[in-house]
């Protein structure tokens, strides 16, 4: 049988301590499973689904917010523009995954729901009170400086893309530069 | 995220990326790395590099096993020449582990990640990433997940 042990010859394990090995790799598993280890296995995996299928109310809505604030933050730290991961559309992710109406969010951060719901449409630019209100809100999990990382790439990509505004300003500009960019 | 230069003392940014079956044949010609990553294809397998160089110091293969709701890692394995005492950069493992946990929770799966251990270096997870020992697999959800995810994503000294 075909083994994962091909540079096993070059380099000798047994020379390191097992916290050095540990640091350094966590080993593949050739081993073929007797018929007691695969009865195990699949109760290991029965029971994680078990587990995970009844989790509470508060454990899936916990997860749901980990999973938001940890999509949120790779998106930020990505160099790609989706014009669909607006501030409006992560906000109201924020607000439906904790099963809530905008409403009752409206109040519980302090805005009418007219404004709320501007901001969940990418009507009305978030203020910098209502991203600390934001971050207070989810106990800081999702940091002000999160929601503030989309609202700037929001605006990076307007800034870059807003040949309307180029038009009407142009008539402001005179004796632009001559060289050849 | 970063790794420890310990021969300058330096924190230097690390990236994970995934890479294709190409790149892991390339890689695995140059013998950079311990195993046979070429029988890896079929699964999930990213590269750590750090700040500036192209060279990988660290490979990952980890296996999605959505019916499960868990991330399963099947491989990891530093540069040879960062095994052991003699190695120039500390950390990558944990930044490896670490990385899987928080897709687990961008997949939904609340941070759920498994790795079947060697018996000796059991010991040596558990007390190392706070892994949690069930017959057959080592694990970390939830909480633990998220402190390995605090411990090598964030940088303390910037925190506060």
């Amino acid at each position: 049988m075909k083994t994962n042990r091909k540079e096993s010859k070059e380099t000798n394990f047994s020379k390191f301590t097992g916290e050095e090995l540990a640091d350094a790799f966590i080993f593949p598993t050739d081993k073929v499973l007797s018929a007691k280890e695969k009865k195990e296995e699949g109760e290991f995996w029965k029971n994680r689904r078990n587990q995970f299928e009844n989790r509470t109310h508060g454990q899936k809505m916990y997860s749901r917010l980990l999973q938001l604030k940890f999509q949120l933050e790779d998106y930020i730290d990505s160099s790609q523009y989706v014009e669909t991961l607006s501030f409006g559309f992560f906000l109201n992710e924020y607000v439906s995954r904790q099963d809530k109406k905008d409403k009752d969010f409206a109040v519980e951060v302090d805005v009418k729901p007219a404004v709320l719901s501007q901001y969940i449409n990418n009507h009305r630019k978030p203020t910098d009170e209502f991203i600390i209100r934001l971050e207070l809100h989810s106990n800081g999990m999702i940091p002000a400086i999160s929601w503030f990382k989309v609202v700037q790439k929001d605006k990076e990509h307007e800034i870059m893309t807003n040949q309307k505004l180029r038009d009407e300003e142009s008539k402001y500009v005179k004796n632009r530069l001559g060289f050849a960019y | 995220m970063y790794v420890l230069n310990k021969i300058t003392g330096e924190k230097q940014a690390a990236t994970i990326t995934k890479i294709d079956a190409a790149e892991i044949s390339q890689i695995n010609k140059t013998k950079r790395f311990d195993f046979n990553w070429n029988k890896e294809k079929a699964f999930h397998v990213y590269k750590l590099t750090v700040e500036d160089k192209e060279e990988p110091i660290g490979l990952l293969s980890m296996e999605e096993r959505p019916q499960d709701y868990a991330l399963e890692i099947r491989l990891l394995a530093v540069s040879k020449e960062n095994v052991g005492q003699s190695q120039k950069f500390s950390r990558i493992a944990g930044c490896l582990i670490a990385f899987v946990c928080k897709e687990a929770f961008k997949r939904g799966f609340g941070g759920f990640v498994c790795l079947k251990p060697k018996t000796k270096l059991e010991a040596h997870y558990i007390q190392q990433y706070g892994l949690q020992s069930t017959k057959m697999y080592l694990i970390t959800e939830g909480e633990n997940s998220l402190k390995l995810i605090q411990e090598y994503y964030e940088d303390k000294q910037e925190r506060k």
